[in-house]
């Protein structure tokens, strides 16, 4: 059966084993650390388990942690204490480690004793949030590295061998010079082959076995997660065709949250938007070794290197790209048609101080999304307005009294809005008082977006009256004019 | 002269390249032929320059000018021979009546496309003579071999009776055999009895179909030669030969009477072996085999073999005997000083072997193969069915320090394998190999099977047999034996001594003598600064240095500060790595308290070594816990000033930032001392020895260095890399029996991208983006600094020169770049041929 929620168990023969996985389990019993850089959902932690278990069979040590797991901990000896006693527990060692600052101090007392090698699997290995913590705590994982050749042979950091897998900018994760990835042998998840599509195929036992696979593989490549959505729609349907054209029309709609989590990670960057915006403009750009956004874009999954350009990896999601306005400023979107569209990251939204108000804002663009989607433009628009008003309702209750005065002499009307709490103003008003406290020349908080949100009134949506699907270019329009507020208004 | 001298002169002296400038192209032969067509070739010129090649102009040209019709058969790559243009639906000349029918199939093949406007005809026709002349290569070559053999002989023979009262001659009716006539170029005999037969071998290349040729065709033959007494002269020469591996030249001389190069027999060579065969007593041919037989047979069973043993005269037993110890170099023989008896030399390992091949006793086989291999039994333990050592190893590459040895009566099967892999891992750690030692013999089937399932095994586990104890125990050298077993069985991934990530150990450590001369000799004054980018052997120098220190007397105290970025933290390393009590709350002015506590150590001079220091520098700079701007380093200063310490300090752009910045004086106290690439015999003995070690071979070494060189420029870890790809290139070889590593091996490595992009960002390191753009600018055309700036602001890069000539002096750190005072010339000169790989320079 196919498997699309979490690894793939380890008896499951609906796996398919990739090329990387041979090399993996060849690295680490030659006594080399590894990278295992891949995009998420393709196949790291179901390799990772398999690993596991073949180190067992040969008698290899080896326990795996999962920092998705690391609980809320408080200093950085409480992370180092959870990190080992997990590996002790996997080694079955009865120790209680208590807070401690120092890594291989800790693991020292959580691995069996001997002299035989130890293998220790980090799955996320960018989950770790403080940045000073991460830091050390890689930092002295690499000194493990650099000190394994300086030290007793029964000492620990000679028998340790790490495997870090995750989804992560090595350069950004852990500071250059404390970062144990240096010394990893770096291996990349493989995609699928369209031979093992149609095994899969195969055995989920669907007719027209060759064609479908061509189909899927046309479509999104050998990306296993997608693959195995696929079969899994079509497996047991009537017909196969349709079906499939059915689940790859949702997938190329965005909604899926597959695609939205990855279009998320690209839309936080806009190193990255511009990079993918120009592959979707011309095709093809060349590759740049040592180039860290490129390779971002290559560990995400979005892109690959085909001779010696950067290329989409698959059609999705060069689909994707091409009608969504946030990557590329001329969508192939025509009338009537929905536009991709991707919620604002959260990190847009960082600098609102009200918690409740940053809440309101990335629900109700989000909301918008949605509502876009769903094929709901008016409501859409509305959600947009909503965001913005809570943006820059926020924005003026940060400032200090004198300031609101301000804002408050630019007001255009409403006599009975408070002089001093700008929280029962209109949104004519907030944007003007906002735009006077900014006394920014340039700052443009955007009329269309608040007419636009009005158009959830009735009686103001039958003023030149428009039918809802006619509405795709403003919900794009909106969408941009809101992230230019958000980047602007600070 | 023994065996290997003879190979080693063979190999001096043979050819690189058989083929002379004309055996590629016959140029004389292409000008005769376009003179010849001339007249042809300007006529079709006059009907393609007439304009598009439309039915009619093509119908109304070939009508006034038939013969051009012979050249468009040319250019459309036909030869104009007849059958084959005709099966193609062509006729092989012009038949008026058909004419219009053959332009049509012209234009329907595409001639309009070949022959389109400004198409210069004799530039083409030059192409397709060209092309026809490719056809005749092969044969041209190989006449010219045969015929300069010929000559060789023939001139051989002519000397050698000059010499000889019975005299040779071309005659090859006295050899029954047809089928061994037939193997043979030429027969030379005295009289009918045949005496020598000449065969030869001419390889291009080497491969696997030409390495069975020298290892086992040859032999065979000179094999079933002997059994009519005749001698075997071959003829060997080329590249091929050239990259052939010690293993297979063993071979082929231990098998095969005279090989002889070109050289070698225009040199008298081949008119010496002449001589001496026919001059040599020598047993009837017929009995020779036979007897060798005989030998064979007694030595299979005894520890030796009586001259009195064999069927003939005393005299000719002694021969015999003799002639077969001379052909069995590899083996351990002695032959008695009267020559009576040819015995074992290590009769009691041979003896100890065939006991176990018959009844086998675990201990017995461990003691036997660690007493062959000369190394002591560390410790032993019985399991219920096995029986385990630890053992001293060999002490050569790839063995660690100790080997895992188990014995057992089963035969070595996966799960056995998966045992041992584990016990190896539990009981000695730190060696990639282990032994399994059994009764049973591994067939070449079992070796593939197991060979591939090493790399899933926590270590290589070799299976040696009774039988292969045995072959141990009659080699001359019984650890060739075993090393022929570890390269044959291993997953070479495992046994590669090449380091990719890490500081290299003491067996991988060339060159650097210069600069820890200079690190040594200023430490008696002053400190010193390791300044070089990342990966390039900062910290390997630095182990080496510690015991360099050590044996001068010094007091060296090293602490890896990578995870340092404060004082405090600084002091925490310290009362780790040095157990020192330092204030808690630590300040840069309680450093000379460590130093006082680190003097009352010993008797020398304390020298403090600070590995990867930036962090600590760059916070030194800019926190807020002093007012007094870079304490540490000031407080270093003071105490390198009083003479109480030295320091030695290692870092990247940071530590080199500071020492180049004039505002910064206090730093004035370090010396630097830059660290690049490695010099040229150095990247080579880095390469090649560890490649040696393994038992690889290297044949044509100087070429495979000078290619290594170009495509590394002597960057360490880009070396190391190579190597470690090449150990991968040979892993993935099914044959194992000549494992040799060639330039053509380096070529292949390193003409990949994934090579490329190494070189690339290895060099580059941390380079900033206006570094790369630069180095980028230098690749592209070298210059000077004017030069550079200028073209940075054509590509609309804004740069002053004072960015620029920072930017420069890293890249020169960075050992991309050779000079920044006049014109700046690149010293990774495969920098252009990387970037090439990735198309039009990212900068523009």
């Amino acid at each position: 059966m196919t498997h699309l929620h979490g690894p793939v168990p380890v008896d499951d023969d609906f796996y398919s084993e990739r090329p990387f996985e041979g090399d993996l389990i060849g690295n680490v019993q030659a006594g080399r650390w590894v990278l295992l850089l891949g995009p998420r959902q393709h196949g790291k932690t179901s390799a990772l388990i398999r690993l596991k278990r073949k180190l067992l069979d040969v008698g290899t040590r080896v326990a795996s942690v999962d920092l998705q797991t690391l609980p809320p901990v408080t200093t950085y000896g409480e992370l180092v204490a959870w990190f080992a006693n997990r590996v002790a527990a996997e080694f079955g060692v009865s120790a209680s480690i208590e807070a401690v600052d120092d890594v291989c101090e800790a693991l020292a007392v959580a691995v069996p004793d001997g002299k035989a090698p130890i293998v220790i699997l980090v799955d996320e290995a960018s989950n770790i949030g403080n940045e000073d913590w991460r830091n050390s705590f890689y930092g002295q994982i690499r000194w493990i590295a650099t000190a394994s050749g300086d030290v007793p042979d029964d000492h620990v950091a000679k028998r340790l061998r790490f495997v870090f897998s995750g989804t992560f900018r090595v350069e950004k994760l852990v500071a250059e010079a404390n970062s144990p990835f240096n010394t990893c042998e770096v291996l990349d998840t493989t995609d699928l082959s369209e031979a093992d599509i149609l095994t899969l195929v195969e055995k989920a036992e669907i007719a027209n076995s060759e064609s479908v696979a061509e189909h899927i593989f046309s479509q999104v490549g050998g990306q296993p997660f997608l693959v195995q959505r696929l079969i899994d729609d079509v497996s047991g349907a009537e017909d196969i065709e349709t079906t499939l054209q059915g689940s790859l029309d949702q997938l190329r709609s965005g909604r899926p949250e597959h695609v939205r989590h990855l279009f998320r990670k690209i839309l936080a960057e806009e190193a990255l938007v511009r990079i993918v915006g120009q592959v979707v403009q011309e095709g093809s750009i060349p590759f740049a070794p040592g180039d860290d956004d490129q390779n971002y874009l290559i560990v995400l999954g979005v892109m690959k290197i085909e001779a010696h350009r950067l290329i989409f990896r698959n059609a999705l999601y060069r689909h994707v790209a091409s009608v969504s306005p946030q990557i590329t400023l001329a969508p192939q979107v025509s009338g009537g048609a929905i536009s991709v569209l991707f919620s604002i990251p959260s990190a847009a939204f960082a600098g609102m101080a009200n918690v409740e108000l940053r809440e309101i804002a990335f629900s109700a663009q989000a909301g918008a999304v949605g509502s876009h989607h769903g094929g709901g433009n008016r409501l859409a628009l509305a959600g947009y307005g909503t965001a913005l008003e809570a943006f820059i309702l926020d924005f003026l209750l940060a400032k200090s009294p004198a300031e609101i005065a301000t804002a408050h002499a630019a007001r255009i009307h409403g006599t009975n809005q408070s002089a001093t709490d700008p929280s029962n103003w209109s949104l004519a008003n907030l944007m003007r008082g906002a735009r006077a406290v900014a006394q920014q020349n340039n700052l443009d908080i955007p009329e269309n977006l608040r007419e636009w949100r009005n158009l959830v009134h009735p009686k103001l949506a039958l003023n030149n009256y428009k039918t809802d699907d006619q509405f795709v270019p403003e919900v794009v329009a909106a969408s941009a004019l809101l992230a230019m507020v958000l980047r602007d208004l600070v | 002269m023994d065996s290997q001298d003879r190979i080693e002169q063979f190999t001096a002296t043979l050819s690189g390249n058989l083929l002379a400038a004309d055996d590629f192209i016959d140029w004389d032969a292409v000008s005769q032929n376009l003179r010849l067509r001339a007249k042809e070739a300007r006529e079709l010129q006059e009907i393609v320059d007439s304009g598009p090649l439309t039915r009619e102009r093509l119908f109304s040209g070939l009508s006034q000018h038939p013969r051009c019709y012979t050249i468009m058969l040319d250019l459309l790559a036909f030869s104009s021979s007849g059958t084959q243009v005709e099966k193609w639906g062509l006729p092989s000349e012009v038949e008026p009546s058909r004419l219009d029918w053959l332009v049509g199939q012209l234009l329907y093949i595409g001639i309009d496309k070949m022959l389109a406007p400004g198409t210069n005809v004799g530039a083409s026709l030059q192409v397709a003579e060209v092309y026809k002349d490719a056809n005749r290569r092969r044969f041209r070559g190989g006449k010219k071999l045969d015929e300069r053999v010929r000559l060789l002989v023939r001139n051989a023979v002519s000397q050698a009776n000059e010499h000889l009262e019975e005299k040779l001659s071309f005659d090859g009716s006295g050899l029954s055999d047809a089928g061994l006539r037939r193997a043979l170029s030429y027969v030379i005999s005295v009289g009918k009895r045949p005496l020598l037969g000449f065969a030869t071998v001419f390889q291009n290349q080497s491969g696997g179909r030409q390495l069975r040729d020298l290892a086992y065709t040859y032999p065979n033959l000179q094999q079933r030669l002997s059994e009519h007494g005749i001698a075997l002269v071959l003829i060997a020469d080329g590249q091929g030969l050239k990259e052939a591996s010690d293993r297979t030249l063993g071979l082929l001389f231990e098998g095969v009477r005279y090989p002889i190069n070109l050289t070698q027999a225009a040199d008298g060579g081949l008119r010496d072996a002449l001589i001496e065969v026919a001059t040599a007593e020598r047993p009837e041919a017929a009995d020779q085999a036979a007897l060798n037989r005989l030998i064979e047979d007694r030595l299979r069973l005894a520890l030796s073999v009586e001259a009195e043993a064999l069927p003939v005269g005393p005299n000719r037993a002694r021969l015999a005997l003799s002639a077969y110890a001379d052909a069995r170099r590899r083996a351990f023989l002695v032959l008695s000083p009267t020559g009576e008896r040819l015995s074992w030399g290590n009769a009691s390992w041979v003896e100890a072997a065939r006991r176990l091949k018959v009844q086998f006793n675990p201990k017995a086989a461990l003691d036997l193969f660690a007493e062959m291999l000369g190394c002591e039994v560390l410790s032993e333990s019985a399991l219920p069915t096995e029986l385990c050592a630890e053992m001293v190893a060999p002490p050569v590459a790839p063995f660690g320090e100790t080997l895992h040895i188990t014995v057992s009566r089963q035969p070595l099967d996966e799960a056995q394998a998966r045992e041992v892999g584990r016990r190896s891992s539990e009981m000695t750690p730190y060696s990639n190999l282990a032994i399994y030692l059994t009764p049973h013999p591994i067939s070449d089937s079992q070796i593939t099977q197991h060979r591939k399932a090493q790399s899933m095994l926590a270590a290589n586990v070799i299976g040696i047999s009774a039988s292969a104890l045995e072959q141990m125990a009659t080699n001359r050298e019984p650890l060739n034996r075993l090393m022929d077993a570890i390269l044959t069985q291993s997953d070479l991934t495992k046994v590669s001594p090449f380091i990719l990530s890490n500081p290299t150990t003491d067996r991988m450590f060339y060159g650097r003598e210069a600069e820890a001369a200079t690190v040594q000799r200023t430490l008696a004054t002053n400190s010193v600064a390791i300044l070089g980018s990342r990966r390039i052997g900062k910290t390997s120098l630095i182990r080496r240095l510690r015991e360099n220190l050590r044996i001068s007397n010094f007091q060296p105290f090293f602490a890896d500060c990578q995870t340092v970025k404060t004082w405090h933290d600084f002091a925490e390393l310290a009362r780790k790595s040095w157990q020192v009590s330092l204030p808690q709350d630590f300040r840069p002015l309680h450093l000379s308290l460590l130093i006082e506590e680190l003097q009352g150590r010993g008797e020398g001079p304390v020298v403090v070594i600070l590995d990867e220091i930036d962090q600590l520098i760059e916070w030194d700079q800019n926190h807020s816990d002093d007012t007094v701007p870079e304490a540490f380093f000031r407080s270093c200063r003071s105490i390198s000033q009083a003479g109480a310490a030295q320091f030695v300090f290692s870092g990247e752009r940071r530590i080199a930032n500071r020492l180049w910045d004039a505002q910064s004086p206090h730093w004035n106290f370090c010396r630097p001392v830059q660290l690049t690439q490695l010099g040229r015999t150095d990247a080579a003995s880095l390469l090649i020895d560890p490649l040696r070690s393994m038992g690889v071979k290297l044949p044509d070494q100087a070429s495979a260095a000078e290619l290594a060189w170009e495509r590394t420029s002597g960057h360490p870890q880009i070396v190391q890399y190579l190597g470690d790809r090449l150990v991968r290139l040979l892993n993935a070889r099914e044959d194992r029996r000549d494992l040799a590593v060639s330039s053509n091996d380096i070529a292949e490595v390193t003409s990949t991208t994934e090579y490329a992009q190494h070189y690339l960002t290895t060099y580059w390191g941390q380079a900033t983006k206006f570094e790369k753009a630069v180095s980028e600018i230098v690749a592209a055309s070298e210059g000077t600094p004017v030069e550079v700036l200028g073209r940075l602001r054509e590509l609309g890069i804004e740069a002053d020169s004072e960015a620029l000539l920072s930017a420069l002096r890293m890249l020169q750190l960075y050992g991309i770049i050779a000079d920044v005072d006049e014109k700046i010339a690149l010293r990774a000169t495969w920098f252009p041929d990387a970037l090439a790989h990735f198309g039009s320079l990212s900068v523009q």
